[in-house]
Parts: structure tokens; C-alpha cells; sequence
């Protein structure tokens, strides 16, 4: 039983490998902000790495001063 | 909304005054939104429509894809009594009926005049579409489940074993001219919520509800899957990029691996990004930023990878959004970057269970990283008169400054056994020494018990039956007979046994009374205690490994090991099985824990 209670053990183990140097994400930044009441539901990037988000709902409260104009010009679809 | 490349200035913030139930963007900017039944392009400023295309007001849109020449491709399905115009070269150009739901592919034209074409892909059951990718053929390649038993396939499709689920998980590829698909599979029959994946040739990968990966090419040929890979299902956490590579959101709790990690392990459920190649290798495996849950994933043109979720009270930004406040979520981004420093000391977890939880003294646990010991693996030599030595090719582990026993030691992985000390403390400090050089330090919390039940794939249990063979599928055990399995995170020995000792009669007893339970089953019916024959200490294995043995029966699939103490707090292990042959003898009721 010994012998095998260390096998099992050593069974666990046999994970890992050497990194391919060829591929290594490096972390950029992160950031949070919170002005959507939910998460964003959608996330996407433009060809210049812009990014989009699209989100159900948005607290207005919560916009800074400067986005009233970007609110205001919200292009509402009758 | 849309944010500068740089993530710290928002380009315009807009409200659409719908509901939009997804969202594709073109390499120019133009975001392409679908709406409660019509599908609108705003453009890069975000100052106007450029068009708005009505497809029927009785369809829900599940999602929306965009191919290099500014092509929109929408995937829906039609509302009970709707339906949709389709075009003459249409594959389906028929809805069966109007009782069901039935899933449509559309191809806008690039002016957003008209469609190219509309094509149902349905059979006459219901459809509930999912996700749509296009590739640089301009081929659309589309997934969701269906009820449909007459779901169109093409002949020699791979076809995933028929499961417990009613619905099946469809995933198509169409010509560009939608006339026909080039491939209609029926890969999984597990139903609910899944995602889909695809790459400019064509390849595609499935993210199914149960966390397994599937991966094909450009022809519907599986080319790998991934089971246990720690998958999890959240909003949108399955990319692929130009490469072929699988970008997967997922859990480390399930036993995936890490590698080149940039940042440490958290205690619970730490989520993990993983690049899979395009032959199922891993490329790369990383722990997220402290304090944060991830629902979704998308490339950048060069594979930058951005994830977007929640946050808790721990998370830290680099960098802020300006004249935006913090709040509940965040946004973080990744890139190639040679010169970047995977962390060293990654993660503990229970040897047993794989849960990075709190550790308790004499818990054989297992230590993740890169450089933490030679290329080649070396396991300890210990005998009943040295014990297990506290140094193997000069690898050491300190925990609060006291060297643990160590069962194995390699460049990733080492596992060791926590020091017994450590149960007064409620903090350890982890680090590991290599040829003198140590580590990055783990700061993990310390509770009186961490139980893990060993396994041998993540689910069933390590374990010998009575005659001491080992039970597996080709050997199960017989009802009522005695079964052992081996546990570590017990807690403290009675007498206390020094580090790295090998136990050996008169043997001691756990200060915490645990039995082996058998849960019954996925509806909360509670546990039933099983005729336990011994739960303690391993007779001859290392001090902090534990040995119960217990009779099983036929009809119980799932176990536990659960602390008996009359007060708080309690514990539990992972949940495990036991192949076990014979019929179900009766059962008595199942009592209460």
C-alpha cells in the first residue's frame, strides 16, 4: 500500500513544462471604472485597438460632466 | 461605448435607445449592433448611423460578425408565427413551420442596402442560435442547440456522444454565398449555454456548458479537446486569433496547470487565461490581476488580449480612465512581450483536491511555478528511521520561516508537506529556495483543516478496494464490500507527529473526527454517513497523509469527506467517486449531517 499511496501522490505531479520562448504575453495595464449599472455585454477592438463596449444600461449619475454632450447626441432609433 | 487605444480617454459614450443583444466592430471602427429586429451600423465617431437595416420585427438576434470587407453576418432566430425573406440561392429557403423557433444566417450587403443572402438552418424542431464568426473566405461559421432530430448535418459530420440533454449543440460552416454548408455537425449533446470561436481559416472552437473544449478545422474535423482544462463558462470567454491559437477564461480549481504566469494564485476559484496552440499545446497559462472575475475576452489586431469583469476590494489599476471614477469593473490588457517576467512562486494548492484554499499543518500541498528546481524531477528518499528530507537538489520550502518536508521537486511543480507548526499561525509566508536563490514569497491564509480526497483524474478517488487491488472501471468494487481511499488536510495528529515522519503503530488519531459520506446526487438530498471501518492516519506513509476505509454501495455515486465536530468550524473535501459493480441493494433513508 505504501508504494502505491506514493505512485498516487507522484501521479499528481506530472505537470509542467519549459516556456516557449516564441510566445510571452506580457501585462499592458488594467483599469476600472463604474458607471454601468450591469457589466458590459459585449467587448470588442478595432483594427487600431480601439475598444468597444456595450453595455445594457448605463447610471447617468455616474457619467462625468464632460460626457453630457456624448449623452445628449445619443442617437435613440424611434 | 468607445475607449482610446491607450484605454485611458473615452472616444464617445452614446446611448442607442435600444436593447442591443450584440455588438461586432470592423477594423475602420464601425460598430455594427444588432437591435430588437434590425441590424445598425454607427460609425467610427460614434456621431451617426451609416446605415439601419430592418431584418423582421418577430426575430431575436443572437449575434452579429464582420469580415474584412465591411460584410455584416447576422445570426437569429425567428419568433413563434415570424419569419424571415429569404434569398433565391438560399440554403433552407423554407421555414418548416411557424410553431417553433427556427435559426437564420444573414450576409448583409456592404452598404447595408439589402442582404446578400438569408438562409434559415433549422430543422423541424426548435433552434436556439448562439454565436457567429466569419472567416477570411467570408464563410460564416455558426453555433446553438437545437431540438431539431432532422438538423441538417452533411454526411461523415463528427458527431460527440449522445448525452443526457434532449438538445444538441450544433455548429455549421457555410459557403460564403450561403447556398450550402460546408460542414453541419452535431458535436455535443449536452444543450445549454455555450460559446464559439473562429480564426480567419476557418478553424473554430467550442466552449460547451460542462467546461469541455472542442477545436476543429476548417473542414469540421475535431483536432482537439479539452476536458477538466478548468473551463468556465462566463459571458464571452472563448477567442481565437490569426494563428490558430484558443484564448480560454477559465478556473484553475479544476486542475489546469499554469504556465509563464504574470501573476500569483488567489485563494477560491482564481480564473486563468489560457492560450492553447493550434494542436491543443499550451502556450501560455496566467493567473489574472488580484481582485478580479472575468466575463469576457477579445484580440486586438496583433492578439493583444483584453478581458473585461468584475472586481473586488484587493483589485488595483495601473491606470485610470479619464474623468471616469473606479467602480465594479474592470478592464486589462495583454501583449506579446519577450522581455516580460513570468512570476516564479505561483500558486499552492491541495495536493489532492487541486483547491487553492486556505492550507493547514501537515497537508500535503503542491507548489506552481517556473524555476523552482531542476529540469528533471527528483523524489525524496525517506525511510521509517529519516523521514522525508527537508531539501531535495537544493530546493527548499520555508513556511514562516520553517522548512517543510518535501515529497518531489521540479523546475514547476513541488510538492511538500505543510509544516505542523503552522496551526497556531493564521497567515503563512511561502517561499522557495533553489540553489540559494529564492523566490518570489505566496502570502496565504492558515485554517485548522484542508481536506482533499486523492484522485486519479479529478474525479474518482485513488483507492484500493478490499483486497487491496486498485479500484478503477476495469476493477470495480463489490457492494458493501470495504474500499480505501487517501486524503491529505486532515488536521493535527493525537500525539502530534514531527515533520516529515513516516507513521507507523501504534498509530495516532486525527484530532478532527472526519467520515466519508456519499452525497446523493444533484438535488440537495443531503448525505448519508457510511459505514466507516477507519479514518486516520496512513499506516507507513508520510505524517499528514490520511488513510478511510468504508463500505460502499452500488447505487451511490458521489462522496465526501465531512468533519463530524459538534461546532464550527466544518469542513469538507472535494467531492469524489468509486467504481462499484453489482446491483443497488436497498437503501436506507438518507440521513442529515
Amino acid at each position: 500500500m505504501k508504494n502505491a499511496m506514493v505512485c498516487l501522490i507522484l501521479l499528481q505531479a506530472t505537470v509542467g513544462s519549459a516556456a516557449t520562448p516564441s510566445f510571452l504575453l506580457g501585462f499592458d495595464y488594467s483599469e476600472a471604472f463604474g458607471f454601468g449599472d450591469q457589466p458590459p455585454t459585449a467587448l470588442a477592438i478595432d483594427g487600431a485597438n480601439a475598444i468597444y463596449m456595450l453595455s445594457g444600461t448605463w447610471d447617468a449619475t455616474k457619467l462625468p460632466p464632460l460626457l453630457f454632450w456624448a449623452r445628449q447626441a445619443g442617437l435613440i432609433r424611434s | 461605448m468607445k475607449l482610446s487605444p491607450d484605454g485611458e480617454h473615452i472616444v464617445y459614450l452614446t446611448v442607442l435607445g435600444f436593447q442591443a443583444s450584440a455588438m461586432a466592430v470592423d477594423q475602420a471602427g464601425n460598430a455594427y449592433v444588432a437591435g430588437p429586429g434590425f441590424v445598425a451600423k454607427l460609425n467610427p465617431a460614434g456621431s451617426g448611423w451609416v446605415y439601419n437595416m430592418p431584418i423582421s420585427a418577430a426575430v431575436s438576434l443572437a449575434g452579429v460578425a464582420v469580415d474584412a470587407t465591411g460584410h455584416a453576418y447576422v445570426l437569429g432566430s425567428t419568433a413563434p408565427g415570424g419569419s424571415i425573406q429569404t434569398s433565391s440561392h438560399a440554403f433552407q429557403q423554407t421555414e418548416p413551420n411557424t410553431t417553433y423557433p427556427h435559426a437564420f444566417v444573414l450576409r448583409l450587403n456592404a452598404a447595408g442596402t439589402g442582404f446578400d443572402y438569408a438562409t434559415y438552418l433549422t430543422g423541424s424542431d426548435g433552434d436556439w442560435p448562439a454565436n457567429i464568426a466569419v472567416d477570411a473566405s467570408g464563410a460564416a461559421i455558426v453555433s446553438g442547440t437545437t431540438a431539431s432530430a432532422d438538423f441538417p448535418t452533411t454526411p461523415g459530420a463528427y458527431e460527440g456522444p449522445v448525452g443526457a440533454s434532449a438538445t444538441a449543440n450544433f455548429l455549421t460552416r457555410l459557403l460564403p454565398d450561403g447556398s450550402a454548408p460546408i460542414y453541419s455537425a452535431l458535436p455535443a449533446w449536452i444543450g445549454g449555454p455555450f460559446q464559439m470561436a473562429a480564426d480567419p481559416d476557418g478553424n473554430a472552437a467550442l466552449l460547451l456548458f460542462n467546461g469541455q473544449m472542442l477545436r476543429f478545422n476548417p473542414e469540421g474535423v475535431l483536432t482537439f479537446s479539452k476536458t477538466g482544462s478548468g473551463a468556465t463558462y462566463t459571458a464571452d470567454p472563448l477567442a481565437m486569433d490569426a494563428a490558430g491559437s484558443t484564448y480560454l477564461l477559465g478556473s484553475a480549481n479544476a486542475g489546469l496547470v499554469v504556465k509563464n504566469s504574470l501573476f500569483p494564485c488567489e485563494q477560491g476559484s482564481p480564473a486563468v487565461l489560457t492560450v492553447y496552440d493550434s494542436g491543443g499545446g499550451v502556450l501560455q497559462s496566467t493567473y489574472l490581476p488580484q481582485g478580479t472575475t472575468a466575463a469576457s475576452l477579445a484580440l486586438g489586431p496583433n492578439s493583444e488580449v483584453y478581458i473585461l469583469g468584475s472586481i473586488d476590494s484587493t483589485f488595483v489599476p495601473t491606470q485610470s480612465i479619464a474623468s471616469v471614477s473606479n467602480g465594479p469593473w474592470f478592464l486589462t490588457r495583454f501583449a506579446q512581450n519577450p522581455a516580460a517576467q513570468p512570476v516564479q512562486l505561483v500558486c499552492i494548492v491541495n495536493a489532492a483536491s487541486f483547491y487553492a484554499a486556505p492550507i493547514a499543518g501537515g497537508e500535503i500541498v503542491s507548489l506552481f511555478g517556473i524555476g523552482l528546481g531542476p529540469v528533471q524531477g527528483a523524489q525524496a528518499q525517506a525511510s521509517v528511521e529519516s523521514g522525508f528530507p527537508s531539501q531535495i537538489s537544493n530546493v527548499q520550502v520555508m513556511f514562516n520561516g520553517s522548512s517543510a518536508p518535501l515529497l518531489y521537486v521540479q523546475d514547476g511543480q513541488i510538492n511538500a508537506i505543510v509544516p505542523w507548526s503552522l496551526a497556531t499561525a493564521s497567515k503563512a509566508q511561502i517561499c522557495v529556495s533553489y540553489n540559494g536563490s529564492q523566490t518570489n514569497c505566496l502570502q496565504w491564509p492558515v485554517t485548522s483543516a484542508a481536506p482533499g480526497v486523492f484522485t486519479v483524474d479529478g474525479y474518482y478517488a485513488a483507492a484500493l478496494n478490499q483486497d487491496g487491488t486498485i479500484n478503477s472501471a476495469a476493477n470495480p468494487a463489490a457492494p458493501n464490500s470495504i474500499v480505501s481511499v487517501f486524503a491529505t488536510g486532515l488536521g493535527p495528529n493525537d500525539p502530534p507527529q514531527a515533520d516529515g515522519s513516516i507513521v507507523v503503530p501504534p498509530l495516532p488519531v486525527n484530532g478532527l473526527p472526519f467520515l466519508a459520506c456519499s452525497v446523493t446526487g444533484f438535488f440537495g438530498g443531503g448525505v448519508r454517513p457510511l459505514e466507516n471501518q477507519y479514518a486516520g492516519p496512513a499506516p507507513y506513509l508520510v505524517a499528514g497523509a490520511s488513510q478511510i476505509n468504508f463500505s460502499v454501495f452500488a447505487e451511490i455515486p458521489t462522496f465526501e469527506l465531512l468533519s463530524t465536530s459538534s461546532v464550527p468550524p466544518y469542513f469538507s473535501s472535494n467531492a469524489f467517486g468509486l467504481y462499484v459493480s453489482g446491483e443497488a441493494p436497498a437503501i436506507a433513508p438518507p440521513a442529515s449531517h
